[in-house]
């Protein structure tokens, strides 16, 4: 089976979020859907040192859409079948079977699959595999423009940017295999720091 | 704390309550040699089971984006555990709604009506299973505990033996021992129920993502539990005095059972406000 995925760069993404607009004005939906999202992970506080007091916020960017997971936690719990990892290995949902009971947005830890109250059914990010059958791109990556996301045979991702999928605020990689890399930010904290917060709730 | 999920609150709390009832009243009919005239009433009684379960099931379709969809969710039974618990909340309400029938127009012989009545039965037990199983997903950290099947499981005891006492105890069926252990079941459920929500709220501190922290889900949860606390423990009072010293107060029951209902429909909105998953 084939496997695509993302590379996310991190130190590079500014939190722009050309990528969720062009996601948004490509597949043409309105604002409660946001297949690619922009999290900022940010805190900080105020350290004492011999008398003195410094500041040591951060705040860094994690482009995230649906990482087609090797273990999906979406598609497993789907009662009508409507979720499925295709032969490409994108995971998609087949919008003319689903009943929208949105069971997988309570199982997703990514938030990829979301509820179309127009539609009545479940939509999310389907890697925009019908560009990628014509050799083009997902319309997020190539509107990125600080070129901080690539898209391509995960196996190629990982052999020139390493196996990195993990970094706050994601859960750990280990429990649905995502199909990304992601170069960390130099401020970067570990998958399950509570330091810091999302600062961007509203937007996610 | 949000409202969204009330046709799952419906539906859950009603179907517990249904397979409960049912089962009690199926076990006095299996288990005592009770006479023709006694059966029938209890059948005729049975009926208001099928409505407490009809009416989840009515919830339960609001809850669908694509209700005229709602056989799709049949697609993965033995995969989902949601397809399996549709499925066997469809057979329970099926071969249980058949068995009812057939008793009640006294069609079919002693036999296949007694099969039917232990198929229902048997069936009711895996759909109580399997609705525990829907919720016990790896990702989400605050259903995926013990909580969450003891929670469903004690509304199976308590909601479903206060209606099936209600329901019995409106026929000629006479059993003080029956009358006692329906009182006992409902007071050790209840007390453990109590102690299941002391503690679930005690172990939401030590659920924490990078995004979530459990205890910022519902920030009124002690008080929310306080209040269902005391309608259940009011509630099981005004039932047990409904009960007290052989005449048998059938409104007065009817409001404890009710106050318990209510408590236990706040309970579940708890329940379903406390989602988050592993991630953000």
């Amino acid at each position: 089976m084939k496997q695509y995925g993302f590379f996310i760069d991190s130190s590079k993404c500014t939190g722009c979020k050309t990528c969720q607009l062009a996601c948004k004005d490509f597949k043409n939906y309105g604002v409660e859907q946001n297949f690619r999202r922009v999290y900022e992970y940010t805190g900080g506080s105020w350290t004492e040192d011999k008398g003195t007091y410094r500041q040591d916020v951060f705040a860094y960017y994690t482009s995230i859409a649906c990482n087609h997971c090797d273990e999906p936690a979406c598609v497993k719990v789907c009662p009508s079948g409507a979720m499925h990892k295709r032969e490409d290995g994108f995971v998609i949902v087949a919008e003319d079977v689903c009943i929208g009971c949105g069971q997988c947005a309570n199982a997703c830890p990514y938030r990829a699959p979301q509820y179309n109250a127009e539609k009545g059914h479940m939509t999310k990010c389907d890697g925009c595999y019908e560009r990628v059958a014509e050799g083009l791109q997902p319309v997020c990556v190539g509107s990125c423009p600080l070129r901080a996301l690539e898209f391509g045979p995960i196996d190629e991702l990982r052999e020139k940017y390493g196996t990195n999928a993990d970094v706050a605020p994601l859960p750990p990689s280990s429990i649905t295999k995502p199909n990304i890399v992601i170069k960390l930010n130099g401020n970067a904290r570990p998958t399950g720091d509570t330091s810091g917060s999302i600062a961007n709730p509203r937007e996610v | 704390m949000g409202l969204h999920e009330w046709p799952l609150v419906l539906f859950t709390v009603f179907a517990q309550t249904a397979v409960g009832s049912f089962i009690v009243m199926s076990l006095i009919i299996l288990v005592n040699d009770v006479n023709v005239e006694v059966k029938a009433q209890l059948t005729r009684n049975m009926f208001f089971v099928w409505v407490v379960m009809g009416l989840g099931f009515i919830a339960s379709t609001a809850h669908l984006g694509s209700p005229l969809r709602a056989f799709n969710a049949f697609n993965q039974v033995g995969v989902s555990w949601l397809s399996n618990e549709i499925l066997t909340g469809m057979l329970f309400f099926s071969f249980g709604g058949i068995f009812w029938l057939l008793e009640v127009l006294n069609k079919g012989n002693e036999m296949m009506r007694k099969g039917l009545n232990m198929v229902a039965l048997f069936i009711g037990v895996i759909f109580m299973y399997a609705m525990v199983n829907v919720y016990l997903i790896d990702t989400v950290p605050t259903w995926n505990t013990a909580y969450t099947s003891l929670m469903f499981v004690l509304t199976v005891f308590i909601c479903g033996v206060m209606l099936a006492q209600i329901l019995v105890t409106t026929t000629r069926y006479q059993s003080n021992q029956y009358q006692y252990l329906s009182k006992v079941v409902v007071g050790v459920a209840m007390v453990a129920a109590i102690i299941v929500n002391m503690s679930q709220i005690a172990s939401l501190s030590g659920i924490q993502t990078s995004a979530v922290a459990a205890v910022d889900l519902i920030p009124n949860i002690s008080s929310l539990q306080t209040y269902r606390i005391i309608l259940l423990v009011g509630g099981v009072l005004v039932w047990l005095f409904a009960n007290k010293q052989g005449t048998f107060k059938l409104p007065t029951a009817i409001a404890g059972f009710g106050l318990v209902l209510i408590s236990e429909l706040i309970s579940r909105n708890v329940f379903y406000n406390l989602h988050m998953t592993v991630g953000m």
